[in-house]
């Protein structure tokens, strides 16, 4: 305040010629008068004031009245900067900003005043606001590496952390340089770089003596990448090169992969898996022979049986599961979510003779969340549905012999128990 | 054999032998004479590969308790390492 005093001053001291050199000021004067509530404030309102200091990068330092005054927790006052992110300690209220300063690290500040419907107080008025220009101790992008197809753009974002922990968005005041244009493009006055050949480059933001580099991959890349079995972990995206296909209980031949490139002139090179142990290898080369990528995919079939969620109306399907390595008997534990429509769809469990185990079939929820056990190392479930409504189905969590050691992971000194 | 009443201790000692991590729950559980569960106590622990750790737990045996099982188990789904042991009163 005391500079845009002082510039008014000056003002009206020396003229038109002064006057227009400190006209943008003048501007931020009669905003900084306005800058305050009304004296006192009203009940239910909820307003906000705008600051911005044009042409400046750093922190505004904003000083309050000693008479700013809201009702205690009821009526409070939000200091936010421009992406309406609240400073440390907003939103304020009572007599805590009285004749306080508080710092916005930005150049935009919003100040809100929101009231409840009774008590009034005097609000709160601005003095002062201090433009503090940006030091920095350290210059950051929101990454340091990263892939991207040919033609593709992406935005950078840059942040100068200053000496006192602050951190200021400075994307659009650094300068950008590209150590190989012909691979990227970056604008050197926003951060967008767009990808414009096959290779890598080197990003440097720098502002004053400070600079950060973000090191950038050109590579080809797929644009679809599908399975003829089960289910593709994560969801295909281009930007991920690992995936596992998840296959159902009991699959044993290897699903058909298919793929394709994102740009014209790629080479694709697809090595089947020959077995469930082994990955498929998905290889592409750039025109240049010389940037190259690799997507891999392996292969999961469920260790455990489960029905189609929902599963579908008519139905009568068998899943059938013998242990190698146990007579038996085996237990079998249901998700909590297993549910049949009641009396009229069915699980059935059957041992190895084809018995129905004790309560079977099973229908409704009955399963949910339960273990049952079934003599023998053998055991059938059959889902059996009618001609009109589906559920969840079941899910088997865990098949185990509740008599036998499963301690091939484990040492086990024996269970002492002793009176203490 | 249980007491009729007084403090049990229970302890084992677990190693981990597989290439993993492994979590791994000492659970003792007593039991009244219609074999209906009436206590439990849980210790829990993650075992890194190769290593060893402790369990040990107590817990009081009143009148009402008739039998007591201690349950070693692995993993979110319980799966038990060992058979669980037994003692019941006379």
């Amino acid at each position: 305040m005391k500079k845009f005093l002082l510039y008014l001053l000056i003002a009206s001291t020396f003229g038109l010629f002064a006057f227009s050199q400190i006209s943008v000021y003048t501007i931020n004067m009669n905003d900084v008068i306005s800058i305050e509530s009304d004296h006192p404030y009203e009940n239910n309102t909820d307003k906000t004031w705008t600051y911005t200091e044009p042409d400046f990068i750093g922190k505004l330092q904003i000083a309050f009245s000693d008479d700013t005054k809201t009702e205690s927790l009821y009526d409070e006052i939000y200091i936010t900067d421009s992406k309406g992110k609240n400073i440390p300690g907003s939103p304020f209220s009572g007599t805590s900003l009285a004749s306080k300063t508080v710092v916005v690290p930005d150049h935009t500040f919003n100040i809100r005043l929101v009231t409840d419907d009774n008590v009034t107080y005097y609000g709160f008025r601005i003095t002062d606001i201090t433009p503090i220009p940006l030091e920095v101790s350290e210059l950051l992008s929101n990454i340091k590496k990263c892939t991207l197809s040919l033609n593709e753009s992406y935005q950078l974002t840059i942040t100068a952390k200053t000496a006192d922990g602050y951190s200021i968005d400075v994307t659009d005041a650094v300068a950008y340089s590209s150590s190989n244009p012909s691979v990227l493009e970056v604008d050197s006055k926003t951060g967008l770089i767009t990808a414009k050949g096959y290779g890598d480059a080197t990003i440097t933001a720098s502002i004053n003596d400070k600079s950060t580099n973000i090191i950038v991959s050109v590579l080809p890349m797929l644009s679809s990448l599908t399975v003829s079995a089960g289910t593709l972990s994560p969801v295909f995206n281009k930007k991920a090169t690992a995936y596992t296909v998840l296959l159902p209980f009991g699959t044993k031949s290897v699903p058909k992969i298919t793929a394709a490139v994102d740009n014209d002139g790629v080479n694709l090179e697809i090595q089947n898996a020959t077995s469930l142990e082994e990955n498929t290898v998905i290889n592409l080369f750039a025109p240049d022979n010389i940037t190259a990528n690799t997507y891999t995919v392996s292969f999961e079939p469920s260790p455990y049986m489960e029905s189609a969620h929902p599963y579908s109306n008519n139905c009568n399907i068998e899943w059938m599961y013998e242990s190698d390595n146990s007579s038996g008997p085996i237990s079998i534990t249901f998700s909590s979510n297993t549910f049949v429509e009641t009396g009229y769809d069915y699980i059935f469990i059957m041992d190895k003779d084809g018995n129905n185990i004790k309560g079977s079939p099973f229908t409704g929820n009955f399963l949910a969340g339960k273990t049952v056990t079934v003599p023998g190392n053998k055991f059938v479930i059959r889902l059996q549905s009618d001609n009109s409504t589906t559920d969840y189905g079941f899910k088997v969590l865990s098949i185990y012999d509740p008599n036998t050691s499963i301690n091939e992971d484990f040492i086990v000194d024996d269970i002492k128990i002793f009176d203490s | 054999m249980l007491p009729d009443i007084g403090g049990i201790n229970v302890s084992t000692r677990v190693k981990n032998i597989s290439n993993e991590t492994q979590n791994v729950r000492m659970i003792v559980a007593l039991y009244d004479s219609k074999n209906i569960l009436i206590n439990s106590k849980c210790v829990e622990k993650n075992i890194d590969s190769n290593n060893t750790e402790d369990f040990f737990d107590s817990i009081v045996i009143d009148g009402s308790v008739r039998s007591m099982k201690v349950f070693l188990l692995k993993g979110n789904m319980l799966q038990p390492i060992i058979t669980s042991v037994s003692k019941s009163k006379p």
